[in-house]
């Protein structure tokens, strides 16, 4: 029998790592254009601004490593379009390179590139960023305000209802303000009924299971109703955790990451159960509003041992399988 | 009492989860640590390393005690962390050889007491209670988390080495250099959870 | 390649090799939570060199003492209560010289007298060690760390605080989190890897040496290329 290795994702079907990146470029797109359409051209810029910054280090990287890059490899392109959409509108260029630096010559290439990476290179980028640059990356201009290109902002930046969830206060926006993501917050994160749709989209063309976000928001949702941060509790606190910060857009784009999450699907799940509680616990006793990326870090390094107890638990599985159409007891070496 | 027990467990929740000795401040990265070769060395590591600052921490905190608000302090301080310290070496040392009766165990806790005892890790657990002023129970409290950290630590630097040893790694980061490279992003992620509060 | 340049190449990486490549620092990793946590400005590597010197070169000189009169189990200890004292004498020094630096430096300065470096190098020294060579090699040890020790420091505070041995200093941007420990673990892991690819460089000249040393001597095949 002749052993082949490839690196990860391993997909079983006709799809390629071309067509999964493809597809989270074109979801990614609607959210550009949603927040393009809020704050004017800068979103753009900043949007490729940062995949330029994070090909060029990707391309960089992979010659120093002397390797060939590969041109149909998107997925730079994928971590330099996530970032700048999980900041606000408002901030500077210099904090979306720093991140998308971070990202690529720390999170990814030391670890052997696509497919090698231990860590969500996006993850890494904005946690760094977040701890450098904690004030701007936390304070977003008003929805519906044009940006300009260059220069300061002049316009008074607001704190996210992120930031009262954590203060244990009710944030102030009726159900269509929330649903259509006009409230202050991270440009791709606030527009619920886009990112709804992308997750549809991403789940029908076979890019994400279904069981991972599910696992994760339903998670969320219990932990959100049991524990509530609001004051209005119950349903609402349910509603203002998945719609506050970067819960949607984390559970979204960096929960699917198809290298950093385990391979089964019972692993998956347990995958997304536990990053929901992961969450949880950073957003009530962590030290920033935002702490989904964190979050997930930690997670990611404890891939390795969801990845093993899926294999056990199958190999259990297969075992009583045997044993039931054989009808006889099947030696342990299977 | 009750208030004790709560003190003690909570100085330890702090010192095994948001102090964590080797993520958030990088100590106790020793050679031996670094390579343990399977789970058991590391479980006996974590194990008489947690014995020595347990039992260390009592005339520790009697020092502490004793030597609170001298002028003199530190100076004293710590030649007298070491006496405790090297007695409680010599006493585990005294009583593995004459109680144990499992003697390839009694050689293996001797083998890994030197390393175990003059550790960054135990020193730093003492100076951090001493410079927060802690009572005895939350010494101990501070002692039982901070080994539980360590011994969390070792395992997750053990597994985390089998893990890179499959990626395809560039020569020049295998081994160590990745491997700091992986335990600062984990610090990164729990950093999200301490934030700017270390005492130092 | 000619020798002669491959010689002169050689004399030149000798010093490299002795600062980076093969300082145990950096070769296995000792005095690490140094590096990653304490390397956050030019004076605090200063202050934690000095320090090192006096501690390690005083270790040294009880450890070879002990190795001619004292029995080989107790010399850990013995070597462990000197680099005590040394540095209890060591901070009392750097208090009068640089107290906002040493109030700054915390717990590092007292985790000074466990150091790794001083209690590996000490305890692997054999009964009747010669003196000159260890001390030799006790120097360059020092060296090497505080070269690598200034070499992070001068990374981390430019983009952390944007100063140099605080004067402030322009740069681009200035990054804090540059400063929190996990960037030092990150900066050394790199740190490392470079001196990995200075080793495999190092190694390929030594080799290549080798080879034309080699062929000046002996009657090469036509077939074999070098």
């Amino acid at each position: 029998m002749q052993l082949k290795q490839y690196p990860a994702p391993h997909i079983r079907n006709s799809q390629t790592t071309r067509g999964v990146m493809a597809d989270a470029i074109a979801a990614l797109s609607f959210l550009y254009a949603m927040a393009y359409y809020y704050h004017g051209p800068r979103p753009l810029v900043m949007g490729l601004g940062s995949v330029a910054i994070c090909l060029l280090c990707d391309v960089l990287c992979t010659v120093i490593a002397r390797r060939r890059y590969n041109l149909s490899d998107y997925s730079a392109v994928v971590t330099g379009m996530i970032l700048p959409l999980m900041m606000p509108a408002s901030v500077d260029y210099r904090i979306v390179a720093v991140a998308g630096i971070f990202a690529i010559v720390v999170a990814k290439a030391p670890f052997g590139g696509v497919g090698h990476n231990v860590f969500n290179p996006a993850a890494a980028g904005f946690s760094f960023a977040a701890i450098c640059f904690g004030d701007a990356l936390f304070t977003y201009p008003p929805a519906d305000l044009k940006l300009p290109l260059w220069g300061s902002i002049e316009f008074p930046l607001t704190s996210s209802p992120a930031f009262v969830l954590r203060l244990g206060g009710t944030p102030n926006y009726d159900s269509m303000s929330i649903l259509l993501g006009k409230y202050p917050g991270p440009m791709g994160a606030t527009n619920i009924l886009v990112l709804v749709a992308c997750l549809i989209y991403l789940v029908s063309r076979g890019t994400i299971r279904w069981s991972m976000p599910l696992s994760f928001f339903a998670t969320v949702g219990v932990l959100a109703f049991a524990f509530p941060r609001s004051a209005a509790g119950g349903l609402a606190s349910v509603v203002y955790e998945l719609a506050s910060g970067l819960l949607l857009f984390g559970g979204i784009f960096l929960l699917g990451d198809p290298v950093t999450t385990p391979k089964r699907e019972m692993s998956k799940v347990a995958f997304a159960v536990t990053s929901g509680v992961m969450v949880m616990l950073f957003r009530h006793f962590g030290n920033m509003e935002e702490g989904i990326t964190f979050a997930l870090l930690v997670m990611n390094a404890a891939v390795w041992g969801f990845d093993m107890a899926g294999e056990y638990v199958a190999r259990m599985i297969r075992r009583r399988k045997l044993e039931t159409f054989e009808g006889a007891k099947v030696p342990k070496k299977v | 009492m009750e208030n004790s027990f709560l003190l003690f467990i909570s100085t330890a929740i702090t010192a095994l989860a948001v102090e964590n000795a080797v993520f958030a401040r990088g100590l106790g990265m020793d050679n031996e640590v670094v390579f343990i070769k399977d789970p058991r060395e590391g479980l006996l590591m974590g194990g008489v390393f947690g014995w020595v600052v347990f039992w260390s921490a009592w005339p520790i905190s009697l020092t502490n005690y004793l030597l609170r608000g001298r002028s003199y302090v530190m100076i004293i301080r710590p030649p007298m962390y070491l006496i405790g310290v090297l007695a409680v070496c010599l006493l585990t040392h005294y009583l593995s050889r004459k109680y144990l009766k499992n003697e390839k165990l009694a050689d293996e806790i001797r083998g890994t007491l030197p390393v175990a005892t003059f550790n960054s890790v135990l020193f730093a657990v003492f100076f951090l209670s001493a410079s927060q002023n802690f009572v005895l129970t939350q010494t101990l409290g501070y002692a039982v988390g901070s080994a539980l950290g360590y011994t969390v630590a070792i395992f997750v630097i053990y597994y985390a080495r089998k893990r890179l040893a499959i990626s395809a790694v560039p020569r020049s980061f295998r081994g160590l250099p990745i491997l700091l490279i992986y335990l600062g992003l984990l610090s990164l992620a729990l950093y999200g959870l301490i934030g700017h509060n270390l005492p130092t | 390649m000619k020798l002669s340049k491959v010689r002169r190449y050689r004399k030149k990486s000798k010093l490299i090799a002795a600062l980076f490549a093969h300082s145990p620092a950096v070769m296995i990793g000792l005095c690490l939570p140094f590096l990653i946590a304490a390397s956050v400005s030019l004076r605090a590597a200063a202050t934690l060199s000095l320090e090192l010197l006096a501690v390690h070169m005083g270790s040294t000189g009880v450890a070879l003492l002990a190795s001619y009169y004292c029995p080989r189990r107790y010399r850990l200890p013995v070597i462990v209560t000197a680099s005590t004292l040394l540095m209890v004498v060591m901070r009392l020094l750097l208090m009068v010289l640089y107290p906002a630096i040493v109030d700054s430096l915390g717990i590092y300065i007292y985790l000074m007298a466990v150091n790794g470096l001083t209690l590996t190098q000490t305890r692997a020294l054999e009964d009747k060690a010669k003196p000159l060579p260890v001390l030799r090699k006790a120097i360059s040890n020092v060296l090497g760390f505080s070269a690598i020790m200034f070499l992070l420091s001068l990374f981390r505070e430019y983009w952390g605080s944007g100063t140099l041995w605080g004067v402030p200093v322009p740069a681009p941007v200035q990054l804090p989190g540059v400063l929190v420990p996990f960037f030092g673990f990150i900066l050394v892991g790199f740190l490392l890897a470079a001196t990995n690819l200075i080793n495999k460089k190092l190694l390929g000249l030594a080799i290549r040496e080798s080879a034309l040393r080699e062929a000046r001597f002996t009657v090469v095949d036509e077939d074999v290329q070098l």
